[in-house]
């Protein structure tokens, strides 16, 4: 069965867009990644225009991460206070990082520092991750296998001038959700530094944000996953009109069939993610981000078949 | 006398010249296409497309799908820093057609010469030599990418030039003509001409053009004008019914599974 797409101007198959939905919408679930660097791709390369496909896929992530906030909030896993502070930062960094990219773009070489910046990025994100819950997981198993704690040489930790300095900053505030306290603005300036990067990106900023609030923030993986869907909902309505009134590229038809899948995908996330230890879910991120920045390697490293594509998109 | 030869002789060459007129009439190129009119719905995948006609025996035929002409506007990738491909510029491509497909009896360079294929825009090699394309430095560099710019087309089913198409059976003085495609669903809703020439000793000896509509009808064509003509409502409608959708889940599996 296919489903003409009013604004994309193409047919789909009904089974594949639910199917993709669906996939998308479980990792949304599992991590808290709103999934558009996965998302947008695929579906430019089903034949979506890269215009319509980018601003489409906002509008799907508006019903997923409604569906996946609304189950991680009923876990008790949305950090509201927290997720308020990073979104006033992500806002302006957002506005900040568009006039960026205009910047870049008029000194030519845009789309060069964009690439590099998205694979350093991903590669640096990924391989971060993947090392430091591999090593968490080899830590718990051992525990498990019954060496004495007296066994494992545990360093007294010692507080960083770092950690002084931020502890010294103004407006402390404690996040009970998460069990935390940390300066407003600390929480403020690395919502405005993933803005930037992922509008440089032209990507949510999910897959920036959850390792930002799990090493920098020190928030619990569960918490992390619920705010992080709580603020991408918000900047994606954000962005979800901004494209349907300014670009006319929101295609409502393809939006709907990816949402069948996507909100379904994200409680069943939601679900296998409460039955996973925090540090098995940040490898399988880990591994999903590092397999995007190999495909993305390839794409750059190989010549493709057709040297012309359609404006828009990234 | 000398006054009714000669509205004798006027007489004559009129009427010579009125059945010489009909004559030629009579031998331009007759031809159907069903449907001529294609309704874009939501279940739309494309549709079938028959075009039936008549031509003198010993014409070969020409049928072309276009649509009207404009500037085109393609990312050109290249490599940066001697290892990576990416997008390094912008190609204005003029003038071009969103949809370009050639069914012909033969193949066009062997049917007509060089003239007459640039006269009447028939074969990718007059498309060559008619496309502009800027910026370019050189001839063969306009040649390189205006191939590139066939093989992005032909890839999504908008262009394209078949020989083997159009079935023929010649009856007495007359060749009859039909030819059945796959019209593309990529092909974008608007107004296409479908061209018939006639062609013998190589030149068009006759052509002529019907229209065929791709329109958008129902549910679709209302989502499609709310889209670009109420911009502002299209998109809180859309953005209410995301929320919707994520918030009807979400209640359906917490009564569902009995999760907390």
């Amino acid at each position: 069965m296919y489903f003409y797409l009013p604004i994309a101007l193409t047919s789909i198959s009904l089974p594949l867009i639910v199917g993709l939905g669906l996939v998308v919408g479980l990792l949304s679930g599992l991590f808290g990644v709103g999934g558009g660097f996965l998302m947008t791709p695929l579906l430019i390369m089903i034949g979506i225009p890269p215009t319509v496909a980018a601003a489409t896929d906002s509008l799907q992530i508006v019903g997923a991460s409604t569906s996946g906030t609304f189950a991680h909030w009923r876990l008790g896993n949305v950090d509201f206070k927290m997720g308020i502070y990073l979104l006033i930062g992500g806002f302006v960094g957002g506005l900040g990082g568009v006039h960026l990219v205009k910047m870049l773009r008029m000194m030519g070489n845009a789309d060069f520092v964009i690439k590099i910046t998205y694979v350093l990025m991903l590669g640096i994100v990924g391989s971060y991750m993947f090392v430091e819950s591999l090593n968490a997981l080899k830590k718990a198993k051992k525990a498990k296998e019954g060496i004495k704690a007296a066994d494992i040489p545990s360093k007294p930790r010692k507080e960083s001038g770092f950690v002084k300095f931020l502890k010294s900053l103004p407006l402390q505030t404690k996040f009970d959700k998460s069990g935390v306290t940390h300066s407003a603005l600390l929480v403020i300036f690395l919502g405005t530094f993933v803005g930037i990067l992922a509008a440089i990106m032209g990507v949510g900023g999910g897959f920036l944000m959850v390792p930002v609030m799990v090493y920098l923030l020190r928030m619990p993986m569960h918490v992390v996953v619920g705010t992080s869907l709580f603020q991408i909902l918000f900047t994606c309505i954000e962005v979800s009109f901004l494209q349907a009134y300014v670009n006319q590229t929101v295609d409502f038809i393809l939006a709907v069939l990816l949402l069948a899948g996507s909100t379904f995908g994200a409680q069943i996330g939601t679900k296998l993610g409460k039955k996973l230890h925090g540090d098995q879910l940040k490898i399988l991120l880990a591994i999903l981000v590092l397999v995007v920045t190999a495909k993305i390697m390839l794409d750059l490293l190989l010549e493709p078949s057709i040297l012309l594509s359609m404006k828009g998109g990234h | 006398m000398r006054m009714f030869k000669r509205i004798c002789l006027f007489n004559l060459v009129a009427a010579c010249f009125l059945i010489m007129f009909f004559s030629s009439s009579a031998f331009s190129i007759t031809f159907e296409v069903s449907p001529a009119q294609i309704s874009v719905d939501s279940l739309y995948h494309g549709s079938k497309v028959v075009v039936t006609g008549e031509v003198e025996a010993g014409e070969d035929i020409i049928i072309k799908f276009s649509s009207p002409e404009k500037k085109a506007h393609l990312r050109k990738k290249g490599k940066r820093g001697g290892l990576l491909w990416m997008n390094v510029g912008e190609f204005e491509f003029n003038p071009v057609s969103d949809v370009y497909l050639l069914y012909s009896t033969q193949d066009i360079s062997s049917m007509l010469t060089k003239d007459q294929q640039d006269k009447y825009a028939l074969g990718y090699d007059a498309f060559k030599r008619i496309v502009e394309v800027s910026p370019v430095s050189s001839e063969s560099e306009k040649e390189k990418w205006v191939e590139e710019f066939i093989k992005f087309k032909e890839n999504t089913g908008v262009y394209g030039h078949f020989t083997d198409q159009v079935e023929t059976e010649t009856n007495g003085g007359k060749k009859t003509f039909r030819l059945s495609l796959d019209w593309p669903y990529q092909a974008p809703p608007q107004e296409y001409t479908v061209s018939v020439y006639a062609v013998k000793d190589n030149a068009v000896q006759n052509y002529n053009q019907m229209s065929l509509n791709v329109k958008k009808v129902g549910a679709l064509n209302f989502i499609s004008d709310l889209a670009f003509n109420k911009a502002s409502i299209y998109g809180i409608v859309s953005i209410f019914i995301a929320l919707l959708a994520g918030f009807i889940v979400s209640v359906i599996f917490k009564g569902g599974s009995g999760a907390h």
